[in-house]
């Protein structure tokens, strides 16, 4: 009984040291920066409502401290909550002064009145709008974000912002975000 | 059985896992993680062993008066088979890339040391059996460390193409055998 005890221990023993040494060790994911966290967070619709060039450039300035939570308008309570939660601060209610919460929208071009001027085309964030000078403009409605950024520069007005027809619409954050940041990937 | 008999059925197990490990090519056996990865294995065939073994004779030893069993490899194929199969959760809980260890080979392997570690000695206590068992589990990782030594060092060397992948592998344990049948000699 003592030799058999003796036996496991001392087997059990030479295991561990075995295991012990050559145990393959798990990878360890590298730690995602709170830029890109809090950048996960935000709607990418690349409005400018936050006074910042986009949704990006909006999460680096919440990472340093230099802007507030609550800045974004079509992320609405919940992205407030959410980006709250993360930095683990308390939420706060919407900056009325940068705009209010409103259902997303699709912006719609009246093919008729449009005189082909390419205005809306190059402050459109993420590419979504299609045209020539002298052509017809036309929205991709898949890749609109409903910024509203294409109105003002308009001379004519033949852009409206349309009730998205659902809210589950083709269009993606992620699709957005890699659009808005393709020229800069580009430049770099 | 006779030592001769032991020592090559132990080296053929270890022959026919170094060819299911890795492919017979000079760059499978260069790396210390190559190394690793056969030492991990050799521990891993014998720690199945010795654990099968003990659960074996325990099991022979409460079904002996019970006059149930007339065949041990009747009862070494289903046990070792959920022994490696508890080993390979419990390690996989503790390390989840344990999972990705050859399960099925191990299994394999265990079976065949444990019906050598079997027929080797019959009717033993249980301390000789778990040294046994042990023993046999150590002398295959022994073995396809050996292998892997003896590989390592010919065949990255510029030999003759006939001689290259598998022939210079059965060279490797033809002289691994030779030097164990040796040794047996000296000893006895």
């Amino acid at each position: 009984m003592v030799s058999a005890l003796l036996a496991a221990c001392v087997i059990a023993a030479v295991f561990a040291t075995a295991l012990r040494r050559l145990a393959p060790v798990p990878e360890t994911a590298p730690p995602i920066p709170l830029v890109e966290r809090i950048d996960a967070l935000l709607p990418q619709t690349q409005c400018g409502q936050c006074n910042f060039a986009g949704c990006r450039p909006y999460a680096q300035a919440i990472a340093d401290g230099s802007a507030d939570i609550n800045r974004c308008p079509p992320g609405g309570d919940a992205g407030i909550a959410a980006l709250a939660n993360l930095l683990g601060i308390a939420p706060k209610p919407l900056d009325p002064a940068h705009g209010r919460h409103a259902p997303r929208t699709v912006a719609l071009i009246d093919e008729a009145v449009c005189i082909g001027c390419t205005k809306c085309i190059q402050v459109c964030p993420v590419d979504a709008i299609l045209g020539a000078p002298q052509v017809m403009h036309s929205i991709l409605s898949d890749e609109c974000t409903g910024c509203g950024l294409c109105l003002a520069p308009c001379p004519v007005d033949c852009i409206t912002l349309l009730p998205a027809e659902s809210p589950i619409a083709a269009w993606r954050p992620e699709q957005s975000s890699r659009v808005y940041a393709a020229p800069v990937v580009r430049s770099a | 059985m006779d030592a001769d008999a032991l020592i090559g059925l132990i080296i053929a197990t270890a022959l026919a896992n170094r060819l299911l490990i890795a492919p017979l090519t000079p760059s499978a056996t260069a790396s210390p993680q190559a190394l690793r990865a056969f030492a991990l294995h050799g521990v891993l065939v014998a720690l199945v062993t010795t654990l099968a073994g003990a659960a074996e004779w325990s099991l022979q030893a409460f079904l002996h008066p019970l006059a149930l069993l007339h065949s041990t490899g009747f009862l070494v194929l289903p046990l070792t088979a959920a022994v490696a199969a508890l080993c390979a959760v419990a390690l996989t809980r503790w390390r989840a890339p344990f999972a990705q260890s050859r399960w099925w080979l191990i299994a394999c392997s265990a079976v065949v040391l444990n019906l050598i570690s079997a027929a080797a000695a019959e009717s033993a206590t249980f301390a000789t059996q778990l040294w046994n068992a042990f023993a046999t589990g150590a002398a295959f990782a022994a073995c396809l460390l050996l292998l892997f030594g003896l590989e390592s060092r010919l065949q990255p060397r510029d030999l003759p193409a006939p001689f290259r992948g598998l022939p210079v592998l059965l060279l490797n344990a033809g002289l691994l055998a030779l030097a164990c049948h040796g040794l047996a000699g000296m000893v006895g």
